[in-house]
């Protein structure tokens, strides 16, 4: 026989009745603790309103550094605006985070770096005032890079590297010689300035590389000044600027002035006064218009050609041949 | 500028003035070259009918005048060219040079459009009326980017000769020097056999050299280089004054594009035209009697070499040293006075037929729009 409770299934507790028997519960409801709340702490408002305006800056910002937003205590504002969009303000902004920033080459930090190491530097020479004395007195700069930085080794690679830097017209060349010159050393010369640099790394170490610079300067000097046979050998093409007088426009030139000279028409009053014997491609330069003539067109192939530099040449032409001026 | 005009009052303004003058402060009266100087510096002086048609005349394309140009001759019937400051510069320096010293070479140069051929042109009819014989090429670019037909040449080995471009120039030669040939009466210095049967015998006349060259295409190129060296020698010889005309001299020693090739396809190069040696014959210094006007165009090259307007650059270094020393004459783009004096010139013809075409705005914009080049101004004053 079988007896059933007739209290309703829902009505039965686990520990409601103490008489009633305990029920298993093995699928225990999942009863969660509340979560803690964190606690929420206001944000500090940025450093920069912190700062007074006596502060000491190059203590805030003494090395060079990304530039940062609260520790920079100015109005900044970078980056592209679209229109009708507020400019970029300084937090949150890469833009100002990628430039280099000097916030930290301010006028008292450098006078400080300065102050500093003063006391390691010997007095000025009182002899070397102006800058001409120095050129001439020490007319070779010789460059290095010193590298400092915290790691095991102290050494850097790129140390070693020397530049030297001369001014050409310290070497007292001759035309030929300044010519091969500037052919040896190539793009290592700059018109403008007139300085020849050279940079030597391919030895380990800095005194090697500086001999080495030492030796390529004797080296190309002496070769500069050596003239080979085959030097002679050197065409119009060849030439470093135009020569008129190694063209063939001063024989063209030449040709014209003798049929001149012996024509009975002869108009031409810088020719009557000239010998027959003088009237030679060679000779013919120590006349007056010739040489303006000269002038003229070695500065529209040198100089380059401008409308300047070809209305003076036809000027000189018309001087050699007495016409009418423009 | 047409616009918010009514149409009844733009009829009425046009018949009103429908009246050609004949002379007006920008036309000078005089005709003959001769006789202009720097009174007349400015204005436009009429080519007479018969000139135009001896000297620009023997084809309706450009020859010795711009295309454009001479389109605007047919519609206004009849042909007028300013007075510039490079031609009086030019008529100067020739008329103070002594003829019977060596040959002075003039070289215009400036930018596209602004006259080149024009003053040359002007030039062309200077020497025409001043009883100059006439050695006139009109474009050099003719004998290389558009040559016609080309034959290897018989008598130098590697070089071509153009047939119907040397026929065409000898009869141009002819037509223009037709006068001055037939009172001149010159004689050939030596004997010219153009193959085994046919010859010019010493002594004939130089119009047998050309008459042969018509008849023989196969010739004229020869026939163009002997002409050449002969009239060199008559004019040497004080028998008779020549001018040379080349537009587009450095289409001589450069590259100018489109090549002609050989049979085999290869490439002659410009150095090996027959005619070229002739026209380069005629640009040297070794005769007298004579006077050289040619033109550097950028436009007588191939487009890679435009860069520059000036001499040196377009001639290069073989074209220089040919040319020196030559006299470099700059031709540039219209003063103001010049491009109000053109639209004058376009108003009395009926060209600018607006009523406000002649107002100071409307000249303030063509000045504006041209940049007063003077083939700019052209091309905006025609109706398309």
């Amino acid at each position: 026989m079988m007896l059933y409770s007739t209290v309703p299934s829902n009505q039965q507790s686990t520990g409601g009745d103490p008489d009633e028997f305990r029920k298993l519960d093995l699928i225990k409801k999942d009863v969660r603790q509340p979560r803690r709340q964190r606690e929420r702490r206001e944000l500090p408002p940025p450093r920069y309103k912190k700062m007074s305006t006596t502060q000491d800056w190059p203590s805030v910002w003494p090395v060079a550094r990304t530039f940062h937003p609260a520790s920079v205590p100015l109005p900044l504002h970078q980056g592209y605006v679209p229109s009708h969009v507020p400019v970029p303000n300084k937090f949150g902004n890469l833009e100002l985070m990628k430039i280099p920033n000097f916030l930290h080459l301010t006028p008292p930090a450098i006078q400080r770096h300065c102050e500093a190491l003063k006391k390691f530097c010997t007095p000025w020479p009182a002899e070397l005032k102006k800058e001409r004395e120095i050129d001439n007195e020490f007319p070779v700069t010789i460059m290095t890079s010193d590298f400092c930085h915290s790691s095991p080794s102290i050494r850097d690679h790129r140390a070693r590297i020397i530049t030297i830097r001369f001014k050409l017209a310290t070497m007292n060349f001759d035309e030929h010689a300044r010519d091969k010159f500037l052919r040896l050393v190539g793009d290592r010369y700059d018109v403008e300035s007139d300085f020849v640099t050279i940079v030597t790394d391919c030895c380990p170490l800095r005194q090697q590389n500086l001999d080495h610079a030492m030796y390529l300067i004797t080296a190309l000097y002496y070769e500069s000044k050596s003239v080979e046979p085959w030097e002679n050998e050197k065409l119009e093409e060849d030439m470093e600027k135009y020569v008129w007088g190694k063209s063939l426009s001063k024989e063209r030139l030449n040709n014209i002035l003798n049929v001149i000279y012996e024509n009975k028409s002869n108009n031409l009053d810088y020719l009557k006064s000239v010998n027959k014997e003088a009237l030679t491609p060679d000779g013919i330069v120590s006349i007056e218009p010739v040489q303006n003539y000269m002038e003229a067109i070695e500065t529209i192939h040198n100089k380059g050609e401008t409308l300047d530099t070809v209305s003076n040449y036809g000027n000189s032409v018309r001087e050699l041949f007495k016409l009418p001026a423009a | 500028m047409l616009r918010g005009v009514p149409t009844a009052f733009l009829r009425k303004v046009l018949k009103s003035e429908r009246c050609y003058s004949t002379a007006s402060v920008f036309r000078t009266l005089e005709t003959n070259p001769v006789q202009l100087n720097e009174s007349h510096e400015g204005r436009f002086y009429t080519v007479q009918t018969d000139e135009y048609k001896t000297l620009f005349g023997v084809s309706d394309k450009g020859l010795g005048l711009p295309s454009d140009f001479k389109i605007q001759c047919t519609t206004f019937r009849e042909s007028c060219i300013m007075v510039r400051r490079p031609f009086l510069d030019i008529k100067r320096c020739i008329e103070s040079y002594d003829l019977s010293l060596p040959v002075l070479r003039y070289v215009l140069y400036g930018a596209a459009g602004v006259g080149k051929t024009m003053t040359l042109a002007n030039l062309v009819h200077y020497g025409h009326a001043g009883g100059f014989l006439l050695v006139h090429i009109p474009w050099v670019p003719v004998w290389t980017r558009f040559a016609k037909e080309t034959v290897p040449s018989a008598e130098r080995p590697g070089f071509v000769d153009h047939t119907s471009n040397s026929v065409f120039w000898l009869t141009f030669f002819r037509h223009e020097n037709a006068k001055l040939l037939a009172e001149a009466n010159l004689k050939t210095s030596k004997t010219y056999e153009w193959s085994k049967r046919e010859s010019t015998p010493e002594g004939s006349s130089i119009t047998d050299i050309i008459e042969h060259g018509i008849a023989r295409p196969t010739h004229a190129a020869e026939c163009i280089c002997a002409l050449i060296s002969e009239i060199k020698l008559a004019s040497s010889e004080k028998r008779i004054k020549t001018m040379v005309a080349i537009d587009g001299i450095n289409g001589l020693f450069v590259d100018s594009g489109k090549r002609i090739k050989r049979d085999d396809k290869t490439i002659v190069p410009y150095q090996n035209i027959t005619v070229f040696t002739g026209f380069k014959q005629l640009l040297a210094s070794d005769w007298t009697g004579g006077v050289v006007i040619t033109t550097v165009d950028k436009l007588a090259v191939a487009s890679d070499l435009r860069e520059l307007d000036t001499p040196r650059y377009l001639l290069g270094k073989d074209g220089w040293e040919h040319m020196d020393p030559f006299i470099p004459i700059n031709v540039e783009k219209y003063s103001h006075q010049e491009l109000q004096t053109t639209i004058d010139y376009y108003l009395d013809r009926k060209w600018l037929q607006h009523p406000l075409a002649g107002t100071k705005e409307a000249r303030q914009e063509l000045e504006t729009v041209s940049v007063r080049n003077p083939y700019t101004l052209m091309q905006l004053c025609k109706s398309r």
